[in-house]
């Protein structure tokens, strides 16, 4: 094994859900709105549910599996050479929107925080702090998330609650004036950015060190993340309505430049970015520590340190190259990424439990004796 | 093997970022801005220029501490004014960093002012470069004015010295009359980007007071507002007329009303202030046989602050007197009733829909909504209204009975 | 063939290994130390013979004295060895030299005419504490170590009396660098038997245990590990003293050195062993299950494992009221940020993140710097700078000379440069602010470390501005997580959180909720109180 440190289950709880919050703070308010519409609250409602359903698959293919992460049972169920090939899709596209979260944070500073400096030197630098941390093993990451993410969730409840003075709640009338279908079509990235947390999941679940309820705390973190989500939304979307929310490409951050209590607290949202841009951080650590994790059992080597840095060079160079403006981005997550992420997310567990059943693979359990 | 990766992985890395570094001391000292806090934008006659002039302050005008004895160097030079012209604002602004010492700085901007002229042209080319600079806030307030805007600019209010920081104030209490619409990007944008809503921006006047030695000062004005259809500037409302459209909306809050006539009660003309603490609304929307009928109700809560005349709410004997009650809440009503007619008729006359009524009526109806949105603006011109309102007395201040209403000897006592 | 070459390569390479472990052992072996080939033998029966082994050994030394003297009606010779002003000289002429010449001569022998070891030893010397001990080289250690060494003729054996000195060492008094309001007055000395007795005067239980140690070649510096038995993890005490006994030094002058010799890491600014001064902090870090390195010649005595958390935590906070304890706490960690981030924070937001400021404290900001001739990163470095050299100059001079050098620094330079317009008042209010706001901290090491870190982080922040700030506090967190302090994670129990670690973190619960000790230290005997013991009002 090339991990020797072990977490807490509620380390594992919290990593999942930061695998998939974090940039989508930003990001996932304006393409829900923008598809949605006034119904754009609904969305993370919807997209729990895959999720959860996720959940118990992934949870069912721990306890076959157990010890063994998902690119090492892919290969216990598939065969050597097919294992290989599923094991490296997975590494890949953990490598991929690793890249992709780390061109989100570096763009998102060049657009909001520091438009002067080269986005190059946010990549470099964020790159390196990341690589530092992974560097430094599982557990450290998950000391990271403890403290790191709660502080984020908290602080975005409490952005939201300040801004109840310019909310409207006309803005989430009428109800599904245009059918269901808009809100699916806007519910398809933010499915995907859910879909995350099913493969931390399989990734985390065999160094978690008392394994307890683990299927609980998975499906919490799952609630939790909805949550948060949900909250951002429907902050965003009272605030600026279903046109302008929709428009602008960072809803969250113009909610926290509105905010104005009585000329105390204003002009915070530097503050709160940078406490984002640490949340961020701390996500983009789970990512690239996951596609070091892959490579590494991929080739069976018994570390993965020495590929940290290499890999954050590849890290960089595909976040530098890949795109070449923001809006080249956008189109990008919300049209190529997402369905990509959601074969990768929802079907390949899915396919991997019913071969495993099918070929009777992996120790037989019990769901019920377990207790959920 | 191992470190031969790390190392020379991390070298690449630090050499890159050495490389990107040395060229990226994007920093600027505090001292080295020039505080921009109002932005006028005037149209060129017979050009697609614009005229965009700027406000900065003198930072050292301002302190009265470091500086000493700057505080009697006379207000003119506690501000900088500048002009350009451009094909964009942004064009005309870096057109000016050429004349200024100072890097032009618009974290601080407070307002923007846009003249008549270039308020009739449309104001979304206007604003679009205020919504993607990373500086600049939502709360920033558009405001128009009749004249040009330079000349808003030009005043030296007496009070502030400094004409932006006299905008940020009026706009601070604008609320105590409610004459002015509260337009602040945000809202803006907000009415831009909508099915049917026409947006509306806070007027500025110039008025001159007079000042101690029979001078007069310049002074700037906030009241009333400029009507856009889309986003082009079609008419103005007057400062009552604003607060009828404000009573629509539900943005009135904090304002003073006072009632002139009483007559069918009073023998004279007498005054009553009443002082709004909440108002809030209710619109209903129809539509039949191309035929639209609105409903509107608007109910405030407030408080009895000042009259002249002699009834009051409570008799000699303290007992309810519920027809002078009855008589003041329904006065109120009427007031409320006959400024949003006021709004309303004169919204008719421009053909725009600045009341949001196209969006409560795509709420109520989203089907109907679909067919009929191009013709909105005509259906609602011919629209049916019906406008009621209430109001509530809920404090009357700390006397029971006022200075003007009988107090003698109640007689058989 | 080859693996036979391989073979005699791998054993040509360990040989210098060996020798250089050979050489090693040298230093510590006695032969080089004492400059004789004898010493690591056993007495001899030849009193002559042994003495000049002695005296050979100690080279004529005039602070060591060989006292002559002949027992008893036999006359016989004898010699006491020892080093004036280590040994107390009035209790060796009472107890010693008295009873060997001239009580023995009152009391009637009866004939007896072999004067053995067994009745010098019972029932003529007086000291309390005696040993036989008959090798060279530990009777050498003991004359170092102050004690006196009797040699008899004709016996194989030398007897240790231990009457060393208690001159020369100041008295207890109240530590210098612990000052508190309410607590124990006392602090330790230089004297480890003292220190000692501090700590047994606390904990007056059989399960406090001591365990002695000799480290330095030269200095022959006593060494003693203090802990609790039952309550403190064995693995954590045997780690201790396998680490301790790894030193191999010629000269432990203060326990600073050993604590950079057991650190957990050795390249990291964060301390990750505790010093302190005080006897109750030790013992009640004892009771915590922590293990204490005394040692000799310095009041400072070391606590493992050492947690961050513990830098910034005072003993008066387990004294005073435990309400007033969660506010000071608080402003404690405050300070703890303003001292470490406040200079970058306002160096970045004044050239990055002007928009951050209200409109009129940007203008009152902008106005204070007009004029100014440095960018405000350069003015914050040399103001730092400044700083941190009046702090040493206070430091290193004489108190009333100190003083006068602060106040010359503080108001004359201070006011100076900003009348001159070198510096903005603004940046004078926020280097004193993060002065002050560093002299709370009660750790010195974390402060050092926090004063030190603060300069990278302007500079960080100087160039990529609150980005850069955070990347800093990114990697300092991310960096004291990854310590470990012997064994226990360097920000237990804020990474990984624990539970019950969480009542003496922000806040420090009553002494009636304290129920526990910390998770890391004290698993072994994990309730320290009842758990009822909440005050009630009186039954009726």
């Amino acid at each position: 094994m090339p991990e020797k440190g072990r977490i807490s289950l509620g380390q594992a709880a919290i990593i999942a859900s930061s695998f998939a919050l974090g940039t989508g703070i930003f990001v996932l308010p304006a393409f829900e709105i923008n598809w949605a519409r006034e119904d754009a609250w609904l969305i993370q409602v919807l997209v729990t549910f895959p999720s959860l359903i996720l959940v118990f698959i992934v949870d069912k293919l721990g306890r076959k599996f157990p010890g063994q992460t998902i690119i090492q049972y892919s290969e216990t169920i598939l065969g050597k050479y097919l294992g290989k090939v599923f094991g490296f899709a997975v590494t890949l596209f953990f490598f991929w929107t690793g890249s992709v979260i780390l061109y989100e944070l570096a763009a998102f500073l060049v657009s909001a925080v520091i438009p002067e400096t080269p986005m190059m030197v946010f990549l470099i630098v964020s790159g390196l702090l990341i690589a530092y941390t992974v560097y430094n093993g599982l557990e450290t990451i998950g000391r990271l998330h403890v403290w790191f993410i709660p502080i984020t969730v908290f602080s975005l409840i409490f952005i939201v609650l300040l801004a109840c003075k310019e909310m409207n709640l006309n803005y989430f009338q009428p109800f599904l004036a245009n059918g269901i279908a808009p809100v699916i079509r806007g519910a398809r990235t933010s499915n995907s950015y859910h879909g995350c947390m099913i493969l931390a999941m399989a990734m985390l679940t065999p160094y978690i060190n008392k394994p307890g309820k683990i299927r609980k705390s998975y499906i919490y973190a799952v609630i939790v993340c909805s949550l948060v989500y949900g909250i951002n939304t429907v902050g965003c979307l009272a605030v600026f309505g279903p046109f302008e929310g929709g428009r602008v490409s960072m809803p969250t951050i113009e909610l926290v430049k509105m905010i104005n209590i009585a000329d105390i607290i204003q002009r915070i949202e530097v503050l709160l970015i940078l406490n984002w841009v640490g949340a961020v951080f701390t996500m983009s650590t789970a990512w690239f520590y996951f596609s070091v994790l892959g490579t590494a059992q991929l080739f069976n080597l018994k570390k993965y340190q020495f590929l940290v840095f290499p890999m954050i060079l590849g890290y960089i160079g595909v976040a530098a190259l890949n795109y070449r403006s923001y809006p080249v981005f956008v189109d990008y997550i919300d049209r190529i990424w997402a369905p990509y992420a959601a074969v990768h997310e929802f079907l390949l567990p899915a396919f991997l439990l019913l071969v495993a059943i099918i070929r009777r693979r992996g120790i037989k359990t019990d769901t019920k004796s377990q207790g959920v | 093997m191992n470190k031969f990766f790390v190392r020379s992985s991390l070298l690449v890395l630090s050499l890159l970022l050495v490389v990107q570094l040395s060229g990226c001391w994007s920093r600027r000292e505090i001292n080295q801005l020039g505080f921009v806090g109002a932005i006028a934008i005037d149209a060129i006659e017979d050009s697609d220029l614009l005229e965009v002039t700027v406000q900065l302050i003198r930072p050292e005008a301002l302190s009265s501490g470091a500086g000493g004895g700057s505080s009697d160097s006379g207000s003119k030079e506690r501000i900088w004014l500048v002009s350009a012209k451009g094909a964009t604002v942004s064009d005309a602004i870096s057109e000016l960093n050429t004349i200024s010492g100072d890097f032009l700085f618009v974290g601080q901007l407070t307002s923007v002012i846009i003249g008549e002229e270039a308020a009739k042209r449309g104001v979304k080319k206007l604003l679009d470069v205020f919504d993607r600079l990373p500086q600049l806030r939502r709360t920033i307030w558009i405001t128009v004015t009749k004249s040009k805007a330079k000349t808003i600019l030009e005043t030296t209010p007496s009070l502030a010295g400094v004409p932006s920081l006299t905008i940020e104030g009026l706009f601070r209490y604008r609320g105590e009359n409610s004459l002015a619409y509260p337009s602040n990007l945000n809202n803006m944008l907000i009415a831009l980007s909508s099915r049917s809503t026409s947006p509306v921006a806070a007027r500025l006047t110039v008025v001159s007071s007079e000042a101690g030695e029979g001078e007069n000062s310049q002074e700037i004005k906030l009241e009333g507002s400029g009507v856009f259809k889309g986003d082009q500037l079609v008419g103005w409302f007057d400062g009552s007329e604003t607060r009828g459209l404000l009573w629509i909306t539900g943005k009135a809050k904090h304002t003073t009303l006072t009632i002139a006539k009483l007559d069918e009660l009073e023998e004279k003309q007498k005054y009553v202030s009443f002082y709004i603490l909440t108002a809030s609304k209710k619109i209903h929307t129809e539509l039949k046989d191309q035929k639209l009928s609105i409903k509107i109700k608007i109910t405030c809560q407030c408080t009895l602050i000042e009259q002249t005349g002699s009834r009051d709410m409570l008799t000699r004997e303290l007992k309810l007197d519920r027809e002078t009650i009855d008589a003041f809440e329904s006065a109120i009503a009427s007031q409320i009733k006959e400024e949003t007619w006021a709004a309303l008729l004169k919204a008719r006359q421009y053909q725009t829909d600045v009341f949001g009524i196209g969006e409560r009526f795509y709420i109520e109806h989203p089907q109907q909504f679909k067919e009929i949105q191009k013709d909105w603006p005509q259906l609602l011109a011919d629209a049916d209204f019906e406008i009621s309102a209430a109001a509530r007395i809920r404090r009357v201040g700390l006397i029971n009975r006022s200075i003007n209403a009988q107090i003698q000897e109640i007689p058989g006592l | 063939m080859i693996k036979i070459h391989k073979a005699v390569s791998r054993r040509k390479r360990q040989t210098p290994n060996r020798e250089s472990r050979q050489g090693s052992d040298n230093i510590q072996g006695t032969e080089n130390n004492l400059g004789t080939k004898d010493i690591s033998a056993r007495l001899s029966k030849d009193l002559e013979k042994n003495e000049s082994v002695f005296q050979q050994a100690l080279g004529n030394s005039p602070d060591v004295i060989f006292r002559y003297l002949s027992i008893g009606k036999q006359k016989v010779r004898a010699v006491l060895i020892f080093i004036s002003g280590l040994a107390d000289t009035a209790s060796i002429a009472e107890n010693i030299l008295k009873s060997l010449t001239y009580e023995i001569r009152c009391e009637d022998l009866n004939g007896a005419e072999q004067l053995n070891l067994a009745l010098i030893k019972e029932n003529i010397l007086s000291n309390a504490e005696i040993a036989e001990e008959n090798s060279f080289e530990q009777l050498l250690k003991h004359i170092l170590l102050g004690d006196t060494v009797l040699l008899i003729d004709s016996l194989e054996i030398a007897i240790v009396i231990f009457a060393r000195s208690s001159q020369g060492f100041r008295a207890v008094g109240e530590p210098v660098s612990e000052a508190l309001i309410r607590g124990p007055r006392e602090g330790f000395i230089e004297k480890l038997q003292i220190n000692r007795s501090m700590i047994r005067r606390k904990l007056r239980s059989p399960k406090l245990k001591f365990q002695e140690l000799t480290i330095g070649e030269i200095s022959q510096t006593q060494v003693c590990i203090s802990y609790l038995d039952g309550i403190a993890d064995k693995q954590l005490v045997s780690e201790v003293l396998e680490r301790l006994s790894r030193i191999k030094i010629d000269g432990i002058l203060e326990s600073g050195y050993i604590e950079e010799l057991i650190q957990d890491a050795p390249y990291s600014p964060f301390p990750t062993v505790r010093t302190t001064e005080r006897p109750d902090t030790v013992a009640a870090c004892l009771l915590e299950g922590k293990v204490a390195i005394l040692v000799d010649g310095t009041p400072y005595v070391i606590v493992v494992p050492g947690t961050f958390i513990e830098f910034l935590q005072v003993n008066e906070d387990y004294y005073q009221s435990y309400i007033f304890v969660l506010g000071i706490r608080i402003l404690r960690y405050l300070s703890f940020f303003i001292t470490l981030f406040l200079p970058s924070m306002y160096v970045a937001i004044l050239t990055f993140h002007q928009e951050m400021l209200p409109s009129t404290l940007a203008l009152s900001l902008s106005a204070t710097r007009q004029g100014i001739p440095f960018p405000a990163f350069v003015e914050a470095l040399i103001m730092e700078v400044a700083f941190e050299i009046l702090r040493e100059a206070g430091l290193r001079l004489p108190r009333p000379v100190g003083q006068s050098v602060s106040i010359v620094g503080a108001l004359v330079i201070g006011d100076a440069a900003v009348k001159a317009g070198l510096v903005s008042p603004a940046m004078v209010i926020i280097v004193a602010t993060t002065a002050i706001a560093s002299f709370t901290i009660p750790g010195f090491s974390l402060g050092l470390a926090i004063r030190l870190l603060r300069f990278p982080i302007m500079i960080l922040s100087a160039s990529l501005g609150l980005y850069g700030l955070i990347v800093a506090g990114f990697a300092l967190f991310v960096h004291m997580s990854t310590l470990r302090s012997f064994g226990v994670p360097y920000l237990a129990p804020i990474a990984p959180a624990n539970w019950p670690g969480q009542k003496d973190v922000f806040l420090r619960a009553p002494w009636w909720a304290m129920t526990t000790r910390p998770l890391d230290t004290g698993h072994q005997d994990f309730m320290r109180e009842k758990t009822d013991l909440k005050p009630q009002k009186p039954k009726e």
